[in-house]
């Protein structure tokens, strides 16, 4: 079967102002999303993962690089505005409150965008009845206006807002980072649920690896503009072979005091400004495992399994010093171990 | 990352140690002009061990924010301080003028919260505003609290802290700023540093190593904390001892240990649930919306009760008081969730 989108070697650079400098945003990415399947892209601030979702979605024009949806290429004449593709591309913000109309309706909000494409009044009422249903909100929430919504409600919108012309990909942004630990929950299982039934890709961008890994079918891990490493979620949470996905999922705490990743070496410093950056491994300044060879060209990706991707010279090392460990999966037995209470 | 690792020492007790923080029915309100006024912190009792790490969890509109404002004395209008005491080494502070008050803060109670820019003066060097911070709280000269400025940004681990000594907060990261708010919040030695979700906004490789950071810091100066967070994760790994506040009520108090193990309250397993993602379980722990919202809450009944699923009759009609469950483990439910371990 043919990828929904195709994304190769895609570039982004943003000019700075009254200088020859560019911030290198986005340094040659390429990836591909089937229908129904969830990547997440996930990386920390600056990585570039955002310009990539919005290089997808059309709403920028990429410096250089191809981005195929549906086999077409999406160039000069073939953009996010033609009429074939209106729709099909949908977008869910991070901030809920932020993103909706204060001064609509919450009907108004989510049939905006059917608005110009559906004629029958009938015909939108019985949509937007459908992706009110579709996302757990009661229809008496319609008539009222965002602020009055609490943040998981407001999302809640947001996605019924999206789904609502059947996009064949979504782009969610961040969409639960602003929200509470239990509406955040609610929104994963939701959208895993929208997504069975509709067969919906995900392209979902986080920094919360906690909600990564529940929702995504792959993964792919940013550094500095670049994949790092990318493949079949669990694969990659249990065993990373990049320095950098080894320092990120070990940086995540998990609520069971003794499930701490064991490292064996830390990422030290913090990410350099991508401007200007060298054309070699972005990590280099900060890896413990770097050799002379990693200052001069950027690792061409290494297959560890079919499925499985990783850009370092140095990857059998970092796997083999790192011990595969099962943290994510200890912590769901565990947590299902202690929450099992009979009686509950 | 080192020190997370060691973080499972022996838990404090707080009866062996005088407090230095205690909260003694803290109760504070929002009383709106014209609309009814609303509590934002019911009777909440906290104390502080010296050296500890107490982590105040839980979710948006729980109160926690209040309890920090409340211990700095900054509760701004419509809020209302309505009765209780706060007492710091055994002083009550609600009866501390102004300016006894404008001695402590900064100097021996800290508060460090999150949105570092917002909190530095844009028009000055960082490495002064610390310096100033020195001059004001510790009596000492220009040139001394230059160097005591110098070695608190190469103790939050400042790469070059003589060249950002003169650095603008707009040149700085968000976690170089963040440490600079760290550095000043613990410039003066406090014995207490109260941290309002100071992390959250960092990516998580810096946030692992600022809070190793700040745990050395404290453990070296002996320096309590009130670490004030909506992430389990961080305060699982970070605190010494949990409480659980909902709706300005402490519900749950528990070592860390005890508490991630097993929490009792209700409330605190459906956080773990939460966080855990595992469906089934989550619907297990909470009640539905549709239920919550057709049912209105009798004003004695416990404050989680529409959300419970553990319910029965007497929790509509009595208010549950925070009681002793194990030693060093408080609740307040009148069901509590036991579990026998084998």
């Amino acid at each position: 079967m043919n990828p929904l989108i195709e994304v190769q070697n895609v570039v982004k650079y943003f000019p700075i102002p009254g200088t020859r400098a560019v911030v290198q945003a986005v340094n040659g990415v390429s990836f591909s999303l089937r229908r129904g399947e969830t990547l997440s892209i996930v990386g920390e601030s600056g990585s570039g993962k955002t310009t990539v979702g919005r290089c997808v979605l059309g709403l920028i024009k990429p410096t250089s690089g191809r981005i195929r949806f549906n086999g077409r290429d999406m160039g000069q004449h073939w953009d996010v505005r033609s009429r074939d593709l209106r729709g099909k591309l949908q977008l869910v913000f991070q901030e809920p409150g932020e993103s909706l109309d204060p001064l609509m309706p919450v009907h108004k909000s989510i049939e905006e965008p059917i608005r110009a494409t559906i004629v029958s009044k009938k015909e939108r009422d019985r949509k937007i009845q459908k992706v009110t249903e579709l996302v757990n909100l009661p229809l008496s929430l319609l008539q009222q206006y965002p602020a009055e919504l609490s943040a998981g409600q407001q999302q809640r919108v947001a996605i019924a807002r999206a789904i609502i012309t059947d996009p064949e990909l979504l782009v969610l942004d961040e969409p639960t980072s602003a929200l509470s630990p239990t509406d955040r929950a609610d929104i994963i299982d939701l959208l895993i649920r929208i997504q069975q039934e509709l067969s919906t890709a995900y392209l979902f961008i986080s920094h919360d690896l906690s909600t990564v890994y529940h929702i995504s079918h792959r993964i792919a891990i940013m550094y500095l503009g670049k994949i790092v490493e990318e493949g079949d979620s669990r694969e990659v949470f249990r065993t990373p072979h990049h320095p950098y996905s080894v320092g990120l999922l070990s940086s995540v705490l998990l609520p069971s005091p003794d499930l701490r990743r064991e490292t064996t070496f830390v990422l030290e410093g913090e990410t350099p400004s991508p401007v200007n950056l060298p054309a070699c491994c972005p990590l280099v300044s900060r890896c413990p495992f770097r050799i002379d060879r990693c200052g001069q060209a950027f690792p061409e990706a290494e297959a560890v399994t079919p499925a499985h991707l990783v850009h370092c010279f140095r990857h059998r090392e970092v796997s083999a010093a790192e011990h595969a460990t099962h943290t994510f999966e200890r912590f769901q037995s565990i947590t299902e171990e202690i929450l099992s209470v009979p009686g509950v | 990352m080192a020190l997370i690792r060691q973080a499972r020492d022996e838990p404090l007790s707080v009866g062996s140690k005088k407090p230095v923080l205690e909260t003694d029915n803290l109760t504070v309100s929002y009383r709106p002009y014209g609309l009814p006024p609303v509590e934002a912190l019911r009777k909440v009792n906290i104390k502080i061990a010296p050296g500890e790490i107490l982590g105040l969890v839980g979710e948006s509109g729980a109160g926690k924010t209040t309890l920090a404002k409340a211990i700095m004395g900054v509760i701004a209008k419509p809020g209302v301080v309505e009765s209780g005491r706060l007492l710091f080494n055994g002083t009550n502070l609600f009866q501390l003028s102004e300016e006894k008050l404008n001695q402590l803060r900064g100097a021996s109670i800290s508060i460090i919260v999150a949105n570092p820019r917002g909190e530095l003066n844009p028009l000055l060097m960082v490495g002064q505003q610390l310096a100033n911070i020195a001059r004001i709280h510790m009596r000492v000269s220009a040139r001394q609290a230059r160097q005591l400025a110098l070695d608190m940004l190469k103790a939050v681990k400042i790469p070059d802290p003589v060249r950002r000594f003169r650095a603008y907060p707009h040149e700085l990261s968000g976690g170089m700023a963040q440490r600079v708010v760290i550095a000043a919040g613990l410039i003066c030695s406090p014995q207490l540093v109260i941290s309002d979700d100071a992390t959250s906004g960092l990516d998580v490789t810096v946030q692992a190593q600022i809070l190793d950071l700040l745990k050395k810091l404290a453990r070296e100066r002996q320096t309590s904390m009130l670490y004030i967070t909506r992430d389990i994760g961080v305060a699982a790994n970070f605190c010494d001892r949990i409480a659980v506040l909902y709706k300005g009520e402490i519900v749950e108090e528990a070592p860390t240990g005890a508490f991630f193990e097993g929490p009792s309250h209700p409330y605190g397993n459906l956080l773990l649930a939460a966080f855990s993602h595992n469906s089934v379980l989550r619907k297990r722990w909470s009640t539905e919306l549709e239920q919550l919202q057709k049912r209105e809450t009798p004003a004695l009944a416990c404050l989680f009760v529409d959300r419970c699923p553990l319910r029965q009759g007497r929790c509509w009609q009595e208010h549950p008081e925070l009681r002793d469950l194990t030693p060093g483990r408080l609740i307040r439910c009148h069901y509590p969730v036991l579990r026998h371990r084998p």
